[in-house]
């Protein structure tokens, strides 16, 4: 039996029984209306590529992208109805650009620019094009993943971690797509290796998917790059943290990424991402969620275009909306939805369905009876318990000291806690606190510098200025270099004239002394 | 014995070593200015009557100010200072200013049509933050501006706005 690779915390979960429908990827229609999010940079005014009532044709950019954005492509050809700016229910406090595109069920795609072989290219053109493709880290991060592959080549990455865990029990779309697309995957596996010279991938799987772990191991027999690391099944697994401590035991602090100690990682769905851009030159525009019923237990994966409204889709599979609630996440992290006009977006990986409950008994919040549960799950080694007593006294030094900004938010403390504490809603709150603390300072240290920077420079100002005035009066001006040339050629001259004058004095008394010889 | 002995000698080392270097290199800035001073909100207004947050914090170290004269700071830094300084004197505050909304960071923008080059508003600027030369058009950097608003009462043709920016959200 091989190693299996564990963490301390987190709690076992059983895996779901396998069943048939797991493998199938469903493929859904185009609904009529797409909507698009997209993240606005108030510094940048003309992100967008399209005007309204422009016609748009399928995988055509939307914006231009920037730093911190990367573009976002039309799902399908059509109008573009309109332009708005709106807010999301899962975040609402930011405000984001709502594009409604209107489709004309012909799916006309833009020319594709497909490359072949991709060893042609340098890996600096090829980050270029996953970025101009709109390629995501589709975990739940969503970070750009051209962005993580020049952080990779600038600081010279060994191992390439190609995150196939998934972290909830009732997810499988990376299961899915890996049963599906194997040979794709390795094909990503290789153009990451060839961008980022890595010299190791490893795959991380959980320890129950037996069957993908043999096909995966009986395809990479000769090949020497892969390896496979089987980890317990347990939740948390998924989170780049996690993976990177069952793997190494090395903990990373909070504001470092896996990078800085060599390990790159990229979740599966991405690197199937990488691949479509690279190989087949498509952007993404679709991924796969797995769908989730709580009542009949049913799994459905289905591959759905970026901007579906979710309504669409329980439509099409005929799930009533009214008497049930409808999630974006799976059992532990997830946001209940309100809005069902929004759209599937980048980093949906899952929508859950429960029986519509009424909140007819409300929990009720107990005192923290110290019982020490969550200590012993927190797959971090934080103490919850603790930081749920500062945090409630707005200890603010004190959750720092207690790495707070290590929290992960994976809601286990607040599933165990027998008082039913609300535990994650406190963390991230005080989170928000704590990052704006941070900022607070940063702001007035930089500020505190410029005004010394100021000092100093007025200081300097008023010395040389001094130190000007003090040689006006005291040097003499006539004993500058100039005048005293000057003078000397003037003293020459006036020497010369007098000494002229007196030959001349001279001369013509000669001349009247000799005149007066011949006269006697 | 001779452990005794020999511990008791190296601390006495120890601590000559310490007080020597201490002597040597003694500690310019008082550290309890400096910590009076993170307090501050550093947008350097001037409002308090000293030429910045820095001398405001000296002053109330050195000479006894008191601890409410800093508008834009609010009641928040005036407790955070009387809690540093174990001061009790709560009464004071809340009789000032209890209106006051905790630091909010704006920035003020330069309408540059207007500008005549003057110059003034820049050599007024407490961290620098407007750049231009005389007679040529002055623009503020946003990224330095501390919002502290002097620049405003300086400008001759009125041409200088406040822009309400909560850049801590
Ligand atoms: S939510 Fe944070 S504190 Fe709670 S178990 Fe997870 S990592 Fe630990
Ligand atoms: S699990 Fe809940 S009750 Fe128990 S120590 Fe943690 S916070 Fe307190
Ligand atoms: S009033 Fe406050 S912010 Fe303004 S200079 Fe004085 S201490 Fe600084
Ligand atoms: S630009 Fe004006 S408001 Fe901003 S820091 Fe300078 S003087 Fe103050």
């Amino acid at each position: 039996m091989k190693k299996k690779y564990n963490f301390s915390g987190g709690i076992k979960c059983l895996s779901i029984k396998e069943e048939l429908d797991k493998y199938i990827i469903y493929h859904i229609p185009n609904p009529n209306k797409f909507y698009m999010y997209i993240q606005h940079n108030t510094f940048k005014n003309n992100m967008l590529r399209v005007r309204i009532n422009q016609k748009v044709l399928c995988g055509e950019p939307l914006t231009f992208g920037d730093k911190s954005s990367v573009p976002i492509h039309s799902p399908t050809s059509g109008w573009i109805k309109s332009i708005e700016l709106d807010s999301h229910s899962i975040s609402s406090k930011k405000k984001y650009i709502k594009i409604t595109i209107v489709s004309d069920y012909l799916n006309q795609w833009i020319r594709l620019k497909k490359i072949n072989d991709y060893k042609l290219y340098s890996p600096k053109s090829l980050i270029k094009i996953i970025y101009q493709l709109g390629v995501v880290g589709l975990g739940g991060a969503h970070f750009s993943s051209s962005e993580k592959l020049i952080l990779g080549i600038n600081s010279k990455v060994h191992t390439l971690v190609v995150n196939a865990v998934e972290s909830d029990p009732y997810i499988t779309a990376d299961y899915c797509l890996m049963t599906n697309c194997l040979s794709e995957i390795f094909i990503g596996c290789e153009i990451i290796t060839w961008i980022s010279k890595v010299t190791n991938i490893l795959i991380v799987i959980q320890e129950d998917k037996i069957e993908l772990i043999s096909k995966i191991q009986s395809l990479i027999k000769n090949k020497k790059l892969f390896k496979v690391c089987i980890l317990k099944k347990k939740y948390p697994g998924g989170s780049s943290k996690i993976i990177i401590k069952s793997l190494t035991g090395k903990d990373i602090p909070y504001g470092k990424h896996s990078i800085d100690i060599g390990y790159l990682i990229f979740n599966v769905s991405t690197i199937y991402a990488i691949k479509k851009a690279i190989i087949n030159g498509k952007p993404l525009i679709q991924r796969i969620v797995s769908l989730y019923n709580h009542r009949n237990h049913s799994f459905k994966n289905v591959l759905i275009k970026i901007g579906t409204p979710i309504n669409f889709l329980l439509n099409f599979l005929k799930i009533n909306n009214s008497s049930n609630d409808i999630y974006i996440g799976g059992l532990f992290m997830k946001y209940l939805l309100m809005n069902l006009n929004q759209p599937i977006l980048k980093d949906t990986n899952c929508i859950s369905i429960t029986k519509h409950t009424r909140n007819v008994k409300k929990n009720i919040n107990y005192e923290c009876i110290n019982c020490g549960y969550c200590v012993q799950v927190c797959p971090v080694n934080l103490l919850p318990q603790k930081l749920y007593l500062y945090s409630k006294n707005n200890n603010h030094e004190k959750t720092k000291e207690s790495f707070i900004m290590d929290c992960i938010e994976c809601n286990i403390c607040e599933q165990i806690c027998p008082s039913n504490i609300p535990l994650v809603t406190y963390f991230k709150h005080e989170k928000f606190i704590q990052n704006q603390i941070d900022k607070e300072n940063k702001k007035k240290k930089e500020f505190f510098y410029r005004f010394q920077l100021r000092e100093k420079r007025i200081l300097n100002q008023k010395k040389s200025f001094y130190q000007n005035k003090n040689d006006f009066n005291n040097t003499d001006l006539t004993n500058t270099n100039i005048l005293n040339k000057k003078t000397n050629k003037n003293f020459i001259n006036q020497k010369q004239i007098d000494k002229n004058i007196r030959k001349e004095i001279l001369r013509s008394s000669i001349e009247r002394a000799k005149l007066k010889n011949k006269n006697l | 014995m001779i452990i005794i002995t020999v511990f008791s000698l190296l601390s006495f080392l120890l601590g000559f070593i310490l007080s020597y270097t201490n002597y040597i290199f003694p500690i310019k800035t008082d550290p309890v200015i400096n910590k009076v001073n993170s307090i501050l909100p550093q947008s350097q207004c001037a409002q308090c009557g000293y030429a910045g947050c820095y001398p405001y914090a000296k002053a109330i170290i050195e000479k006894n100010e008191k601890t409410d004269k800093c508008i834009p700071g609010g009641v928040e830094v005036i407790s955070k200072i009387n809690k540093l300084l174990n001061l009790n004197d709560s009464i004071e505050i809340e009789e000032i200013n209890v209106q006051n909304t905790p630091v909010v960071y704006t920035t003020v923008k330069i309408d540059e049509k207007n500008c005549v080059g003057c110059s003034k508003c820049a050599s007024f600027c407490p961290v620098d933050a407007i750049v231009g030369a005389p007679s040529f058009m002055h623009t503020v950097v946003q990224e330095f501006c501390t919002g502290c608003n002097i620049c405003l009462f300086h400008c001759p043709t009125n041409c200088i706005k406040i822009i309400k920016e909560d850049r801590l959200c």
